[in-house]
């Protein structure tokens, strides 16, 4: 039977090779946007590592001119306990205003928030080759004001005052990656020690281990993260650009406006943004949304219009073929057999489409053009077109194989 | 970024890229730098994939229309009609048909950007029709208005007058 049906699709190679080609495209495209979908929905069920909920993102913006040393004097840096810069000194009474607040639970400042588009990369070069690390700055209290769950050791706190190092908590899976099943805790990030200013830097070490944190968001992939601690306390340091702060249940806009003008009255010569966190993500969501939903939509489109295309070729074959099922049926062909016929044709040119797709996609993972989607998402995707497009192309067939049935011996033998 | 000595800076925090270089970043993840390019080739490369896609379908339709009217062809070809003269005619039929498509397309595009602008999928984004983008599509329209003309006109220009006539198509 199979046999059969093989050589009944190869006698007319010329008219299936176009239907092939375009079963092939056909699946090229849906391939390319169910791929997206399926990661992006993948993504969207892990964990995010921390709680937008009720945090506020306040931005800074301040003149950075006010801690230029006059011109003429030694640099700062380079002679023995500084003072604290004249903008570390308004953040420090900015942050001690936080605390006269009843609404807010905790707060915490950190230089890149959640959902922000600001990205901090840095490339090191360890013994397992070189890692990629998304990097932060936050304070302390960072870990309870967005929730973070520490899952090895702690995060950053007072014990860190004043030791050699530079304490670091990374995420599992740069844990993952660069310790392997080791406990990471107490040891080095060991960085090429390449000497700045004359003075080597501080090594970094890990002091803890948060769940997989994913600053871009829901859609965004899981990286190696890592935070460093930003310390007010210490005067080298630098004020942190954004503080985020968690309010109770149910505080009104109204705070907000009261937040502001305290934190005005402190910081005369700064601007500040106060947006709730949750609307930042809206805003993020929607922009990894957008290519995916016009690439979607395109596809759904061109999946109707190949319908479409295809029924009318379909019904034409049917149509030019008449004799020839007219002839079956005289010699005793059921109805049932004639339908098996015509939609056993169509799998078999279906599958010569795909079987070339398929070999086209596979080329994606072993060229590694899509390194940072996983097999499993890879997998389902592949499976997932070929169910929709097996089910798009026996679809188009029901109409003209059931019109086939039809056809009646007497009438298409006299066919002229 | 790098900053010269005597900046005043030796920190950036912030957005240093472009919208796009932004985007690019979203599809090459886990790697130090973004890349434009390579999100412009992939982009590139989705359009052709998407534009094919449609050519393909409408040379499989214009075949089976060729077998519809296969008497015409036999009528004119009996005459003492040319194949070139038959190929002339329907590529230029097809190209006609593809105008018209294009034209709808046009005024329908209108619609979906101005739907796109109000809905906000895409913050801050606002979306014009323009001339270049008009050209571009007119050019696109023609373009594939030939090459899905061409294969089927050829086929049929072949078809023999006598089977023509006769209405069947081997």
């Amino acid at each position: 039977m199979i046999k059969h049906l093989f050589k009944m699709v190869w006698n007319r190679k010329r008219t299936n090779f176009l239907i092939t080609v375009e079963i092939f495209f056909s699946f090229l495209v849906l391939f390319t946007v169910i791929l997206f979908g399926v990661y992006y929905t993948d993504n969207y069920r892990q964990p995010l590592g921390f709680s937008y909920q009720n945090v506020l993102n306040i931005s800074i913006t301040r003149d950075r001119r006010i801690d230029r040393s006059p011109p003429g004097e030694p640099n700062q840096a380079t002679t023995g306990p500084k003072e604290p810069s004249p903008s570390l000194v308004i953040a420090r009474q900015l942050f001690l205003t936080f605390r006269d607040f009843n609404e807010i639970e905790s707060f915490a400042g950190a230089n890149i928030p959640p959902y922000s588009t600001s990205t901090s990369i840095t490339s090191y070069d360890l013994a397992v080759g070189t890692v990629v690390i998304y990097t932060n700055d936050a304070t302390d209290s960072f870990a309870d004001t967005m929730g973070l769950n520490v899952t090895r050791g702690r995060w950053f706190s007072k014990e860190d005052d004043g030791v050699g190092y530079l304490p670091v908590v990374i995420n599992e899976r740069l844990s993952r990656n660069v310790f392997g099943n080791e406990d990471p805790i107490g040891k080095n990030l060991v960085r090429d020690a390449r000497p700045r200013d004359g003075a080597v830097e501080p090594e970094q070490r890990v002091v803890g281990v948060i769940t997989d944190y994913r600053k871009d968001g829901e859609f965004a992939g899981l990286e190696n993260y890592m935070f460093q601690r930003q310390n007010l306390n210490d005067s080298g340091s630098e004020p942190p650009e954004h503080i985020l702060v968690r309010v109770r249940k149910g505080t009104t806009a109204e705070f907000e406006a009261r937040l502001m003008s305290r934190m005005q009255a402190v910081a005369k010569d700064w601007s500040f943004q106060i947006e709730p966190l949750a609307d930042a993500r809206e805003v993020r969501l929607k922009l990894n949304l957008a290519p995916i939903i016009a690439a979607g939509l395109v596809a759904v489109f061109l999946m109707i219009m190949v319908a479409l295309g295809l029924t009318g070729v379909l019904w034409q074959n049917v149509t030019q073929r008449t004799k020839e099922i007219g002839l079956r049926r005289a010699k005793g062909a059921t109805a049932g057999n004639i339908y098996t016929q015509i939609l056993g044709e169509l799998l078999v040119i279906t599958s010569f489409g795909l079987v070339i797709g398929i070999a086209v996609v596979v080329q994606f993972p072993l060229l590694d053009l899509i390194g940072f989607i996983n097999d499993k998402v890879y997998i389902w995707s592949v499976l997932l077109s070929l169910f929709l497009i097996y089910g798009l192309t026996l679809l188009c067939g029901l109409y003209p194989s059931r019109l086939a049935t039809r056809v009646q011996p007497a009438e298409a033998l006299h066919y002229e | 970024m790098e900053f010269p000595d005597t900046s005043p800076v030796n920190k950036a925090i912030g957005d240093t890229e472009t919208q796009f270089e932004f985007a690019s970043r979203q599809f090459s993840p886990g790697q130090a730098d973004n890349h434009p390019k390579s999100l412009l080739a992939g982009i590139a490369m989705l359009m052709v994939l998407f534009m094919l896609l449609p050519a393909v379908n409408l040379i499989n339709i214009n075949i089976s229309r060729i077998m519809e009217r296969a008497g015409e062809i036999g009528v004119r070809k009996a005459f003492g009609a040319s194949s070139w003269t038959l190929v002339g005619q329907f590529v230029v039929e097809n190209v006609l048909l593809t105008l018209i498509g294009g034209a709808i397309a046009l005024a329908g595009s209108y619609l979906v950007l101005q739907a796109l602008t109000e809905s906000g999928l895409i913050p801050y984004a606002q979306f014009h029709l323009n001339y270049r983008i008009f050209l571009y599509g007119l050019s696109l329209a023609v373009f594939f208005g030939l090459f899905s003309g061409v294969y089927p006109a050829w086929k049929m220009s072949r078809l023999h007058p006598v089977q023509a006539l006769k209405g069947g198509v081997r």
